[in-house]
């Protein structure tokens, strides 16, 4: 390219280009109407251009939009199923900040406990006290009877948190009148499996379809099988596992305290007596207290360590 | 404070006004030359060093380019002068392989490669072909100014875009098909823009923002400039322009 010098200032020189373009260069000690190989050229101020602020601006926003997405996805997608067995059994699923995104009834029970619960954007300490509170009216829970709890989670520190968080809630909110019963996991798909029972409210399901005393009353020894073949739920197991002896036990005896509810009905004193004695059993199977009583066995034999190694100390 | 306040406002001053700009650098040539020399090592000669000419030059564009959020001016302009000296000093390296035509062919023989070059211009040729252009230059630089331009003027109004350069070659053509156009344009001192649409089809924006550059062109194409003609030689009409 050849450039004609045009005019020639101090600090430029404008040039004309053989395109027609005049352009303005440094003049290196040129003179108009000198041909030129080679100039140094003004450069253009760089100015964004319309398209590039827009794909910039419309890159920024995606990557935003994504973001927000991946945060949304990682908020909102369940880390954990708390499972809640009165009788009615109702998983519900939970996200990490404690809010419930999904809500199933495992037996038939729990699919009519959660029938019309709205469960959008509330904390999972509100749902189960819903639920309880729909239990508690509905007949399937009442005082001296127990909740079981299952927490499953990829995530331990939060099903520590959660499981701490919503037994807490549940004994609050239901005033200890209910004992809230954790189960792990594992404890609980072993006994999925051999199909045992799970609860020990179930005779409170054969007392919900006849709220009214019955005029009738079966006799005795004829109650324990009958409420074992109308209850007809899975998870109350119909047929008992002969390993599960506690379990067995616990039932016979629930079963056999009920009995004598039953005869005792008008009697409102023996009756008040035989819940105080459910409670005792309950307190019994407490797998928590059994644990700190074994802490405290523990704490005791320390004890003696420490005073047995004084005693070595006397002696030296 | 107040010094750099009143620079500042002569360099505002200077952004759209050519000579301004260049008076400015006449101002603070010792400081340009200070920067030069902090650059080469050594106290730059004007009108022989080109790195002072790239230096004048840099702080001409410091001066066009210079907004108040980039901080002090002269701080700015001497990191520009700089920088230009670097880009100047790379691109002399790349060409350092090739031998000069004004070096010595040979250490005892004084007459250099160009002067023992036989291109048929001699001299005297050179001088005359430059003095002849320097001349129609001269009167084309005056007949501009007739119509309130300077050639500073037309280099800041010259289409940037390859497109909109092809519209206004088209328009060229086009008063070159239509001689009316040009004489209408010598007569009233005016571009004859409307007809100059209507004949051309082309976008009458595009035309009307590069108006001064189409004068200029337009000139060099009516009153026989033939060194100038002559130098537009690639100059053609390519397609595009129309918006």
């Amino acid at each position: 390219m050849k450039y004609l010098v045009m005019e020639c200032g101090l600090s430029y020189a404008v040039v004309l280009d053989e395109q027609g373009r005049f352009l303005k260069a440094a003049n290196l000690n040129y003179c108009v109407g000198q041909e030129l190989e080679q100039v140094v050229l003004l450069k253009s101020r760089r100015k964004a251009k319309p398209l590039q602020k827009i794909l910039s601006l419309t890159a920024v926003a995606a990557c935003l939009c994504i973001l927000s997405l991946l945060a949304f996805q990682f908020v909102i997608s369940p880390v954990g199923t708390i499972r809640m067995t009165i009788n009615p059994d109702v998983a519900m699923k939970v996200n990490r900040l404690h809010y419930v995104v999904g809500l199933e009834g495992l037996n038939e029970d729990g699919k009519e406990l959660i029938q019309g619960v709205d469960y959008s954007w509330k904390k999972v300490e509100e749902v189960s006290d819903e639920l309880a509170d729909r239990a508690l009216e509905k007949g399937y829970l009442s005082q001296g009877d127990q909740i079981r709890l299952s927490v499953e989670s990829g995530d331990t520190e939060w099903k520590t948190a959660a499981e701490e968080m919503i037994v807490a809630e549940l004994e609050v909110h239901l005033d200890h009148e209910v004992a809230i019963i954790l189960w792990g996991g594992e404890e609980d798909e072993h006994e999925d499996e051999q199909g045992a029972s799970v609860t020990v409210s179930q005779p409170q399901n054969e007392m919900k379809p006849t709220p009214t005393p019955p005029t009738v009353t079966p006799t005795p020894s004829q109650v324990p099988p009958e409420t074992n073949s109308s209850a007809g739920k899975p998870a109350n197991g119909n047929d008992p596992d002969d390993d599960d002896d506690d379990d067995d036990h616990d039932d016979d005896r629930d079963d056999d305290d009920n009995d004598e509810d039953r005869d005792d009905d008008r009697d409102d004193d023996d009756n008040d007596e035989d819940r105080d004695d459910d409670r005792d059993d309950d307190s019994d199977d407490d797998d928590n207290d059994e644990d700190h009583d074994d802490r405290d066995d523990d704490d005791n034999d320390d004890d003696r360590d420490d005073d047995e190694e004084d005693d070595d100390d006397d002696d030296d | 404070m107040d010094q750099e306040y009143e620079l500042v406002v002569q360099v505002d001053a200077a952004k759209n006004d050519t000579l301004a700009a260049d008076q400015l650098v006449r101002q603070y040539l010792p400081f340009i030359k200070a920067e030069t020399a902090k650059f080469i090592h050594r106290f730059p000669v004007e009108g022989e060093d080109d790195e002072l000419g790239i230096a004048m030059f840099a702080f001409h564009e410091a001066v066009l380019r210079y907004e108040t959020p980039r901080g002090a001016f002269l701080q700015y302009a001497a990191l520009h002068i700089r920088h230009r000296l670097i880009d100047y000093m790379r691109k002399e390296k790349r060409h350092a392989g090739g031998i000069s035509l004004e070096s010595s062919h040979d250490d005892e023989d004084s007459r250099t490669m160009l002067d023992q070059l036989e291109d048929g211009h001699n001299e005297l040729t050179r001088r005359e072909d430059l003095s002849a252009a320097q001349s129609e230059i001269g009167e084309f630089a005056s007949q501009l100014l007739e119509f309130g331009l300077s050639l500073s003027d037309i280099a800041e109004n010259c289409p940037k875009q390859k497109r909109t350069l092809a519209a206004c070659h088209q328009a060229l053509e086009c008063a070159k098909e239509n001689p009316e156009l040009l004489e209408k344009l010598l007569a009233t001192k005016r571009l004859p823009l409307g007809q100059l649409v209507q004949l051309s089809g082309l976008d009458k924006k595009t035309l009307e923002r590069h108006r001064k550059y189409l004068v200029a062109i337009f000139l060099a194409y009516t009153n026989g400039f033939e060194i100038i003609r002559g130098h537009l030689q690639q100059m053609s009409p390519q397609k595009g322009g129309r918006a």
